[in-house]
């Protein structure tokens, strides 16, 4: 798991290098010997200088901060990392350079990841797969390649058509409305009063449909 | 090397924008922080700013793209009048901030808005909206109440907050994000002002709501005829909302041009790297890795000699670029960038 904002995960009065141990040495019972290697090795895959072993989290940049996070979750070895938002509180190169790191770590260690971002941008750098969320409902799951090309969902269509584009003719829209109180939802599918597209069988719950191969919760592709 | 700073490129966008009046001009400003070692004893500097200048026309809107910790915060504070200048001037419609008085500051800041980055942070938690907008228009001198009331009806009218009745005793903890937001706006514009100065205004907020907000405030500057200052570090907002960017790195403003110029044919190498850092939807990105620069921004107490960017640049040439600090040059017209690639 590596969390939204890595100055917070970090604890500030414990050196970087022991925090990246501590799981190992719970969960693997790695002696203090072993540990300082395992660190090491763990820092070289995601690209913090090995001294940074003795520095607390201050002393860290933001996108150093969010490496070391990384290299904590890496250390058990585990086979799934949960990433929320790893990126939201950084700089565009920085950003790059953390899903540089995430991109070698899927393809060298084989990790698969799961990514929770609001960005749709930052989610094309990593994922295969996508899954949209609205209201408590996955709305649409595709693969990347098909989704990012042409979004099935009203939801992710408009989603899409928000994005700011740095060479693009077409201004961005905004979703007009506001996403729906999760204790009164409204009955049939949770986006028709924001859909453009509504008719008469919004009014009951869509089921997921199966439009070849990808997953869309609409009446639309019944 | 300082006046080099101000650049044939001004000249050149000035002379073009001859019919429309500058309203703010920066002249080679520098914003220097003083450390101190034990409370006494000097330190150095934090060079935040240092030798910016550039000219703002009425109508205009201006982007200062940069990374955090590049200086831009400073920049704008020190425009806004909460830092002085440690060298250079700020000169609003004819008149230099530091010959102003108290007097003259408070006619400064009713002619200048600002938008906070960060809304809830912005507004005081135990004041209700109507109190909020109205502290503005108390300190600027509106004495009459009815008076008061209709401009904060017309401030929230016109950032889409309706029906007003509804939102003026509620506290801004009981907004979105967006309408906070929106109150913050209101805020700065129930002035009127002439100059409105954006800080990050849209980056706490969801990619639709970010684009409602951007488009309220486009509206706004199009109707008022205001002149807006965007302070931001996400070059895709930018291409929509604004006219000019300057791009700031390290305390220095390293290439300025037209919006388009920028995003299509960027010239210094650190604007190439932030374009190829930016992300854009597209399933093919999960398959290449990007090309950024190494390293992170330089300490701002001693910044590399030369260049700020040598020690990360890919087209870094040795003798030149660790040694002179490179003027403004201007290969294309109206389109300056502070390379010597382009010498």
């Amino acid at each position: 798991m590596v969390p939204q904002a890595a100055m917070n995960a970090l604890n500030p009065v414990i050196k970087v290098g022991e925090q990246v141990a501590e799981p190992a040495s719970i969960h693997l019972g790695v002696d203090k010997v072993g540990a300082v290697s395992l660190v090491k090795k763990m820092f070289q895959h995601v690209g913090v200088p090995e001294d940074f072993i003795v520095r607390y989290p201050f002393e860290l940049s933001g996108g150093m901060r969010q490496r070391v996070a990384i290299a904590m979750s890496l250390v058990t070895s585990p086979n799934l990392i949960i990433l929320d938002e790893p990126t939201s509180a950084l700089d565009v190169l920085t950003q790059a350079s953390i899903f540089n790191v995430l991109k070698r770590l899927k393809a060298e260690l084989g990790i698969s990841f799961i990514l929770i971002t609001h960005d749709i941008a930052t989610s094309s750098e990593l994922a295969d797969e996508v899954a949209v969320m609205y209201a408590g409902q996955i709305v649409e799951v595709s693969d990347a390649y098909h989704f990012f090309d042409k979004p099935l969902h009203p939801y992710s269509q408009k989603l899409m058509a928000s994005v700011p584009r740095l060479h693009g003719v077409k201004e961005p829209e905004f979703i007009s409305g506001r996403p729906p109180s999760l204790i009164a939802l409204p009955k049939g599918c949770r986006f028709k009063d924001r859909c453009p597209f509504r008719f008469e069988k919004c009014d009951e719950d869509p089921p997921m449909f199966n439009k070849e191969g990808r997953l869309v919760r609409c009446w639309l592709y019944e | 090397m300082v006046s080099e700073t101000t650049t044939p490129a001004l000249e050149q966008t000035e002379k073009n924008d001859q019919a429309r009046k500058v309203i703010l001009s920066i002249r080679d400003m520098r914003v220097w922080f003083e450390l101190r070692r034990f409370g006494f004893g000097h330190a150095g500097y934090v060079k935040a700013v240092d030798g910016v200048s550039f000219d703002v026309h009425e109508s205009e809107t201006i982007a200062v793209v940069g990374e955090s910790g590049c200086g831009k915060s400073s920049l704008m504070k020190t425009i806004l009048g909460l830092h002085k200048p440690t060298q250079g001037k700020v000169i609003f419609d004819g008149k230099d901030l530091s010959e102003l008085d108290t007097k003259g500051m408070h006619w400064y800041r009713s002619h200048v808005g600002y938008v906070q980055q960060d809304p809830y942070g912005a507004l005081p938690p135990f004041m209700n909206i109507q109190r909020i907008l109205e502290e503005p228009l108390i300190i600027g001198g509106v004495k009459d109440k009815e008076a008061r009331l209709q401009r904060i009806h017309k401030a929230m009218d016109e950032v889409k907050m309706t029906p007003v009745e509804d939102f003026l005793q509620k506290y801004p903890h009981m907004l979105s994000g967006g309408q906070q937001q929106r109150v913050v706006i209101a805020r700065a514009m129930i002035m009127e002002p002439k100059l409105l100065v954006a800080d990050e205004p849209v980056s706490m907020l969801d990619a639709s709501v970010r684009v409602e907000i951007l488009k309220l405030l486009k509206g706004l500057q199009e109707t008022h005829n205001l002149s807006v200052i965007y302070i931001t570090h996400d070059l895709s907002t930018v291409s929509y909302f604004s006219e000019r960017i300057f791009v700031m790195y390290a305390g220095n403003l390293i290439e300025k041009a037209n919006v388009r110029q920028v995003l299509d044919n960027p010239l210094h190498p650190y604007t190439k790297a932030l374009l190829t850092g930016t992300s854009e939807p597209d399933a093919r990105n999960a398959e290449t890795f990007k090309e950024i620069p190494p390293g992170e921004p330089p300490s701002l107490v001693n910044p590399p000699t030369g260049c700020r960017f040598h020690p990360r640049c890919p087209s870094f040439m040795p003798g030149i670029c660790d040694v002179k600090f490179p003027p403004d040059f201007e290969p294309e017209p109206g389109h300056s960038a502070a390379c010597w690639l382009y010498e």
